[in-house]
C-alpha cells in the first residue's frame, strides 16, 4: 500500500492515471493549493535541469586517456582476465566446495570405520579347540569337526555314543 | 595497454561491448567510457560541486567498473549498473568529506573565479557579463540548497530531475527500494522548493 | 589472501578424505583378518548388551507329519535336515542369554539332559565358550554324566551343532546360536 509521500511523489510526476489517480485527488483536501505545489514543482525540476546540465567535461580525450593509463599501470587487463578466469571460483563456491570435501571425508571416515559390515561380512565361523567324550558314554567313540557352507554351520560330529531310550528325549 | 585513442565505435551494441570488456577487450570499455563520461562526471560535479574532485572521482568510478566488469550480469542496462559504482564512490566521499570536514559545503563560487586558464575547466555557455553574472548566482544558490541534502536525497533528486531515470532504475542503482527512491523524492523536492522558491519564482 | 586460504583448506579437506578412503581400503585388503579381529574385539566389548546365545537342546526324528521347524532352527533347517536326515525337529530345552560381559554362565535343561555353557570373554568376532553336556540318570550313579566337553570359538556368523547320543529312534542335537 503506497504511502501518501509515494502518492504525491508519483501524482507529481504524472506516474499515476485511472482510478488510483482520480481516488488520490479526491483524497486532496485542498485541490487548488496541491496543483499550485505541482506548478512549483515543475519550475523546479526546468531550473535544475538547466542549470545542472551545463557542467561538461572539458578534455574529454585527456579524461579516456588518463583512465587507459590508469587501468594499464594498475595491470588491470592481467588482474580483470585473472579475476575472470578464477571468476567462477567465487568465495561462496570456495565454502561449499571445502563443506562438500569435509563432509566426504566424514562419509569416509565413518564408512571405513564401519564395524557391523565388517563383521557382516566376516568368514570366520565357529571354531572348535577341542572336544572329549566321556569313555563311558561309548568305548569306540569319536569326533569329528566340519563345516556345512550351506547355512554356515559348524558341526562337532560325535559318533560310537550309547544309544539312550526314547524316555531321554522327554522334555 | 594501448594509450592511444581508439576510433568511436556509436554503432556497437551495448550489450556487445560488455561482453567484450569481460574477455578483457580494454578498447570496447574504452568505447564504453567514451559514451558514458560526460555523464558521470556531470553526475558527480553536481553532487560534490568540485571539478578536481569529480574528475577524480569519475575515474575512480570507471576504474572500479572495469576491475568488476565479470560480474556484470546483464540484469539491467549497463548505465544503471554504472549508476550504483559512480553513487557508491561519491556517496562514500561525500561521508568521508563530511566526517573529516567541519561539516561546512564547499564553496564553489570561489574556484569558479580562480580557474587557471590551462587547467581542466569546464567550458561556460557564451553569456554576456550580467548574464554571467547572474548565472553564477543562481548555479550558486542551487549548489549551496543541494548541498543541504544528505548524499541519498541528493542523488535522487540528480537522477529523477537531470538524468530522468525511473523509479526502478534509480531503486536499482543506489540499491534500495522503489518506495524510498519515491519517499526520498518527496522530501528533496520539499526542501528543495523551499529553499529555492525565490530562484525558480523568477524565471 | 582470504580466498587463497579457502581455496588451501579446500585442497586440504580434499586430500585427506581422499586419503583415508584410501587408507581404510588398502589397509582392509592388505590385512582382512587383523582388520577383522579389531573389529571383532571392538565389537564383542561394545556389543554385548545386545547380543543373546540361544543353547538349545533338539531332539531331531522321523515324523509322518513333521511340525513345522520351530522358528530358532529354521535360519539352520537345510542344514540340519540335509545332514542328520530327520524331518521333524523338536526343542526339548532351551535358554536364551543377553552377554554383557561375554563370561557369563547358563545352561539349557530337559528332564534328562542338561547343556552347560561357561562363556569366557570375547575372541575373534564371538566368544570363547566351554560346553559340557552332561547326561542325568535318577537310576545310575553318579546320577550326572558329562557325556561331552568341547572348547569352542563361537561365532557370531556361525552356529554350532553338536551331535549327541542317539535317543530312541532320533538324536540329540545340541544347538547354540548367537544373535
Amino acid at each position: 500500500m503506497k504511502t501518501f509521500e509515494e502518492k504525491w511523489t508519483a501524482w507529481l510526476d504524472g506516474e499515476l492515471s485511472g482510478s488510483e489517480l482520480a481516488a488520490f485527488e479526491a483524497s486532496l483536501p485542498d485541490r487548488v493549493a496541491a496543483e499550485a505545489e505541482k506548478q512549483a514543482a515543475q519550475k523546479l525540476r526546468l531550473l535544475l535541469k538547466r542549470e545542472l546540465s551545463i557542467s561538461k567535461l572539458a578534455n574529454e580525450e585527456f579524461f579516456s586517456h588518463q583512465l587507459r593509463e590508469r587501468i594499464g599501470h594498475e595491470g588491470n587487463s592481467n588482474t580483470g582476465r585473472e579475476s575472470r578466469s578464477s571468476g567462477w571460483w567465487t568465495v561462496p563456491r570456495l565454502l561449499w566446495s571445502g563443506a562438500f570435501a569435509m563432509a566426504v571425508f566424514l562419509v569416509c571416515t565413518v564408512w571405513v570405520m564401519q564395524d557391523n559390515d565388517f563383521a557382516d561380512q566376516s568368514p570366520l565361523t565357529t571354531k572348535v579347540l577341542n572336544a572329549k567324550l566321556d569313555p563311558t558314554a561309548g568305548t569306540d567313540a569319536t569326533v569329528t569337526v566340519f563345516e556345512d557352507t550351506e547355512d554356515n554351520v559348524t558341526v562337532l560330529w560325535t559318533e560310537g555314543l550309547k544309544s539312550l531310550p526314547s524316555e531321554y528325549a522327554a522334555k | 595497454m594501448n594509450t592511444e585513442a581508439t576510433a568511436a565505435q556509436p554503432d556497437v551494441p551495448e550489450l556487445d561491448l560488455v561482453k567484450r570488456c569481460q574477455k578483457g577487450d580494454s578498447e570496447a570499455f574504452d568505447e564504453l567510457v567514451t559514451r558514458y563520461r560526460t555523464r558521470v562526471f556531470g553526475m558527480i560535479y553536481n553532487m560534490v560541486h568540485n571539478e578536481q574532485d569529480a574528475w577524480d572521482l569519475a575515474q575512480d568510478s570507471f576504474l572500479k567498473a572495469w576491475k568488476s566488469i565479470g560480474r556484470f550480469r546483464g540484469q539491467s542496462s549497463f548505465y544503471t549498473w554504472m549508476y550504483r559504482i559512480v553513487m557508491n564512490v561519491t556517496i562514500d566521499w561525500v561521508r568521508k568529506k563530511q566526517i573529516k570536514g567541519s561539516g561546512a559545503e564547499f564553496d564553489d563560487t570561489i574556484q569558479l573565479r580562480e580557474i587557471d586558464p590551462a587547467s581542466k575547466t569546464v567550458p561556460k555557455p557564451d553569456f554576456a557579463p550580467s548574464e554571467k553574472m547572474e548565472h553564477q548566482e543562481v548555479r550558486a544558490q542551487i549548489d549551496k540548497a543541494i548541498s543541504q541534502l544528505s548524499p541519498e536525497h541528493r542523488a535522487v533528486i540528480l537522477m529523477k530531475e537531470i538524468e530522468d531515470m525511473q523509479y526502478n532504475e534509480i531503486a536499482e542503482a543506489l540499491g534500495c527500494s522503489i518506495g524510498t527512491v519515491m519517499s526520498r523524492l518527496f522530501y528533496a523536492r520539499k526542501k528543495l522548493q523551499n529553499l529555492l522558491k525565490d530562484v525558480y519564482e523568477n524565471i | 589472501m582470504f580466498r587463497r586460504l579457502v581455496l588451501l583448506t579446500t585442497c586440504f579437506a580434499l586430500v585427506i578424505s581422499a586419503g583415508s578412503t584410501n587408507a581404510g581400503l588398502l589397509y582392509d585388503l592388505l590385512h582382512p583378518l587383523r582388520s577383522h579381529r579389531k573389529s571383532a574385539s571392538r565389537h564383542a566389548s561394545s556389543e554385548h548388551p545386545g547380543e543373546i546365545v540361544w543353547s538349545g537342546l533338539v531332539m531331531a526324528d522321523n515324523a509322518e507329519k513333521p511340525a513345522a521347524i520351530p522358528q530358532e532352527l529354521a535360519p539352520i533347517e537345510t542344514t540340519l535336515k540335509e545332514l542328520f536326515g530327520y524331518n521333524q525337529f523338536e526343542i526339548i530345552g532351551q535358554s536364551r542369554t543377553a552377554l554383557h560381559k561375554g563370561d557369563e554362565n547358563w545352561d539349557a535343561a530337559s528332564k534328562h539332559f542338561k547343556l552347560f555353557v561357561d562363556a569366557q570373554g570375547p575372541a575373534e568376532g564371538g566368544y570363547a565358550v566351554n560346553l559340557k553336556l552332561v547326561q542325568h540318570d535318577d537310576a545310575q550313579a553318579p546320577p550326572d554324566q558329562v557325556v561331552l566337553e568341547t572348547d569352542t570359538k563361537l561365532s557370531k556368523r556361525s552356529p554350532l551343532v553338536i551331535k549327541g547320543p542317539q535317543v530312541g529312534g532320533g538324536q540329540l542335537l545340541l544347538v547354540l546360536v548367537v544373535r
